[in-house]
Formats: structure tokens, C-alpha cells, sequence
């Protein structure tokens, strides 16, 4: 299991004292960057997003004040916690220090340990305040008995399902599964990414996933034989046409087994390509349909995969993609076909939840699914 | 302000000044479009040369005004695509549909 570390950026100029304050920070556990002036501690933070930042104030090129300032006027990076470290221990350096928003002003003849301390107890208490905040979150919406993900995958004959969801910092968002249970032969697996992030997307994921229900049966009654790409048009001329959501967008995988067929069945809306598992190798099947809601006629086309047995197929949302490792790099879709292949005879949900999780330091920065189809 | 719009030739340019284009400035973009919409703006460059990532809310910000811009009988050319900002048009299938160009003097042209 990747344990979960802190992300703490040091920005200090004089390399002795960087070395030796970072040295007892990792030893207290947690991940530090390091840069040596304001200008290039603002472009860590794009790249690295610490979870605290640490910076003296006389530094070249950009001062302390001035890094922290450049901060402030950004709403993602503001209040990302911050403390100064530094020589100026007079009190008005102090009080100019609290005037730009700080959390903590530590002088520099503080023992290494005493700064770790001080960092932890910062880190620890916001930890604290963000597990309240989600606490009442997550009891509005147990609340609202509405569940927009199964706790556990079905069974069905003929494949085995396996599916891992995880929410944005753990808050309902707005990814939705659904598996509907057409008839003893057939199955319809959905998968939809609402495009927004937390509260907001998680009220629409519960009214996407009834349209995609009332689509399939609308669907069913007109034919024999239900098609994936029927069920997807049905679903965007309903939200086409519906004002209320006008301004909302969806990408949509739905995917149709047949127990008595080696083919699935798939049309996807704007959504990322199936990942194809087979002996082996990956391939990447990518739909043509453009997002839910965008236009009356989506081009929404079926694609049908001739699956052997052992063969796997993927869905998932942007999510695992486009999380980035320690260094600020994406998990694209070529590392993710790199982690399947390497997964041997292993269960490909967990191999993958656990590898990704590694890379990114159990860190991410949408919600995160991914569903397994198996064939056997 | 990240978001910076400018008018040349009746066509309105709108930059968006940041590396990660996210939910942080989407509602931004959005008034600035639509307060350029009311100003009576209806042809637009959205020049994104800045932003080496954006996420799915801010692209729904682009579709969103987009759609505005369409009903307002306007029409929209995006410039200045990064790899990873193109991908993210690619994998929604949005490339297909708007009218992309290399940068702001080739879009400007295209308007004539």
C-alpha cells in the first residue's frame, strides 16, 4: 500500500541551510522540493502543488515577500499554507510577515526539530479541519439516499466485473457507473464523467445517470436487439433538449455484453478510449462521438471488439490519466498501457489502483474509476 | 486578472494568462465572454497559447461559450494549442468541430 506523504516546498538560497532543514523534514516523513528564490519557488508550486510551503524572505531575484505576494494573487495557490523561515527576527519583519496571510513565522535560530514540530502541527490541523468539513458533506449526501456508484460490481455469466471508484478527496463527484440488467443475456455498462469537480457535478451525475436509465428502457421498447449507440443519441436528444442543463457536459461510455456473444458492443461520447487487454498486448479503441448535450446529432457510432477469452477491456474516466506523479507528470494513456501490460496474472483493478497510487503519491486531483470487463 | 481580452478588427481576442486553465478561472471566462457578447462582440479568437493543461470544467467553459457564441450568429476560432491541451480537444472528439489555427494572425485572416 503507497503511503501517504506530505508535499512540502522549501524555498531558501542558501544551500547550507536547505540541505540541513530538508534533511530532518524528510526524516519527520515527509516529501520536500526545494528552490532557491521566489521566481522559482512560484513555478515548483505549479508543477509540484505542495501541500505547505516553507520560504526565507532575503532571497535574489524574487524576495520572500515578494514570492508570497505573487501567490496571494492567484485563488489556487492562496491558500495553500505558508510559513516563513528567516534570520529577520525583528518585530516589525514579523508583523509585515502576518500582514501576507501566513500561517506561521519561524526565526531561523530554531532547531531543526523544533521546525519540523511546527510544520507537523500546521499540517495535522489542517487535516483535521478538512475531514470536518467533508464529514458534513458526505452525511448531506448519504442524506439524499441517492448513490451515483454501486458499492460492488455485478456478477454476469461469461465475464468477470471488477470496478474501482474513488471520489475527489474523498466527496461524492461527478462520476457515475451504472450496470443495467437488460435480460438473463444481456448487460448495459455505463460509465459518464459529468465535466465539473465535487458538489456541483455529483447533483447532475444523479440526474444524468436516471436519463441514461430512462434512455435504455426508452430504447428496449423499440427494439429487439439494443445497440449502444441508440441508448447514446437517445440520451443526448433528451439533454439536448433540456434547458435546465444546458450549460452542463458529459462524457459517456456504455458498453452492451452479451453473455452468448464474443463481441461487446460500445459507443462512447467524448469519452477517454477503452483499453483493449488481449495476450498480451494493449490497444486503444477510441470512440468518434463528441460530448453529451453539444449538439443535437452527436455522430454517435457503434463500435463492436471481438473479445477472446482472458481478454480484458477497460473504461475509465479521466480521472487516472490525468493525475501526475511526484514530478508533475501526467499518467497518460501510454504509462497506463504500460501498467496493464505489467500486470501479468495479476487482478488487473487492484495492480492498478495500487501502481497508481504509487506514481502519484496517493494524490489526485479528480475523481478516479475504472471498471474491468474480463472475458472468460 | 488572468484573463485578458483585447479587440482587433471587430473580433474579440480572449487570453487566457495562466499555465493551468481550471476550475479556479472558468467562471471568469465565462462573464468575460459573455460581458463581450453584450457589448455587441459576436467574432471570437480564444488564444489558450498560455495554458499547458486545462480541466474538464474549464473546457465545459469553452463549450458554454461557444454555444453563446453560436446562437448569437458569431463564430469562434481557438489558437495556440499545447500537446496536452490538445489532447484533452482530441479525446473529447471537440476537435473535430472547432475551427482551430497555429496562432492569433491566422485566425484574424480567416475571419475575412
Amino acid at each position: 500500500m503507497a503511503q501517504e506523504k506530505y508535499k512540502v516546498l522549501l524555498v531558501e538560497d542558501d544551500k547550507n541551510i536547505a540541505r540541513l532543514i530538508r534533511y530532518n523534514l524528510e526524516k519527520g516523513g515527509l516529501h520536500v522540493e526545494h528552490g532557491i528564490n521566489g521566481e522559482e519557488g512560484f513555478e515548483l508550486v505549479k508543477s509540484f502543488m505542495p501541500d505547505i510551503i516553507i520560504s526565507d524572505i532575503m532571497m535574489p531575484i524574487v524576495d520572500g515577500y515578494g514570492f508570497r505576494r505573487m501567490l496571494l494573487k492567484e485563488k489556487e495557490y492562496a491558500s495553500i499554507p505558508f510559513v516563513f523561515l528567516t534570520a529577520k527576527g525583528e518585530e516589525d519583519d514579523i508583523l509585515q510577515g502576518y500582514d501576507l496571510e501566513i500561517q506561521e513565522y519561524i526565526i531561523k535560530t530554531s532547531s531543526p526539530k523544533i521546525i519540523l514540530v511546527k510544520i507537523q502541527s500546521i499540517l495535522k490541523s489542517i487535516k483535521t479541519q478538512k475531514a470536518e468539513g467533508e464529514t458534513e458533506i458526505k452525511k448531506a449526501a448519504a442524506a439524499m439516499s441517492a448513490k451515483v456508484v454501486p458499492d460492488n460490481a455485478p456478477e454476469f455469466d461469461g465475464f468477470e466485473i471488477s470496478q474501482y471508484h474513488r471520489p475527489f478527496n474523498e466527496v461524492a463527484g461527478g462520476d457515475f457507473i451504472d450496470y443495467v440488467t437488460v435480460n438473463d443475456d444481456t448487460m448495459v455498462v455505463v460509465v459518464g464523467d459529468i465535466m465539473g469537480k465535487k458538489w456541483g457535478a455529483w447533483y447532475f451525475a444523479v440526474a444524468y445517470a436516471g436519463y441514461v436509465r430512462s434512455a435504455i428502457r426508452f430504447v428496449l421498447n423499440d427494439a429487439t436487439n439494443i445497440c449502444a449507440s441508440d441508448i447514446m443519441q437517445r440520451v443526448n436528444e433528451s439533454v439536448f433538449e433540456d434547458e435546465r442543463i444546458s450549460e452542463i457536459f458529459v462524457t459517456l461510455s456504455i458498453v452492451v455484453l452479451n453473455k452468448n456473444n464474443n463481441e461487446i458492443n460500445y459507443c462512447g461520447a467524448g469519452d477517454i478510449p477503452l483499453f483493449h487487454l488481449s495476450e498480451g498486448e494493449v490497444s486503444l479503441v477510441k470512440s468518434e462521438g463528441t460530448l453529451l448535450g453539444f449538439q443535437k446529432d452527436g455522430n454517435y457510432k457503434d463500435i463492436n471488439i471481438t473479445l477472446l477469452p482472458n481478454d480484458e477491456i477497460f473504461i475509465l474516466t479521466d480521472g487516472i490519466i490525468e493525475s501526475r506523479d511526484m514530478r508533475g507528470k501526467f499518467i497518460d494513456n501510454e504509462r497506463l498501457m504500460n501498467i496493464i501490460k505489467a500486470k501479468g496474472t495479476i487482478n488487473s483493478i487492484n495492480f492498478i489502483e495500487e501502481s497508481v497510487k504509487e506514481l502519484t503519491n496517493n494524490t489526485f486531483e479528480d475523481d478516479t474509476t475504472i471498471i474491468s470487463l474480463r472475458k472468460l | 486578472m488572468p484573463i485578458l481580452s483585447e479587440n482587433i478588427n471587430n473580433v474579440s481576442i480572449i487570453l487566457v494568462d495562466v499555465k493551468r486553465a481550471t476550475v479556479v478561472v472558468a467562471e471568469d471566462f465565462k462573464s468575460i465572454v459573455q460581458n463581450e457578447l453584450s457589448n455587441g462582440s459576436s467574432n471570437f479568437i480564444f488564444d489558450l497559447k498560455t495554458n499547458e493543461f486545462i480541466d474538464s470544467t474549464f473546457l465545459a467553459a469553452i463549450v458554454i461559450s461557444y454555444k453563446k457564441i453560436i446562437e448569437n450568429n458569431g463564430q469562434l476560432k481557438i489558437v495556440g494549442f499545447r500537446p496536452a491541451v490538445r489532447s484533452m480537444f482530441e479525446l473529447t472528439n471537440l476537435s473535430k468541430i472547432f475551427d482551430v489555427y497555429d496562432n492569433e494572425q491566422e485566425a484574424l485572416m480567416s475571419f475575412n
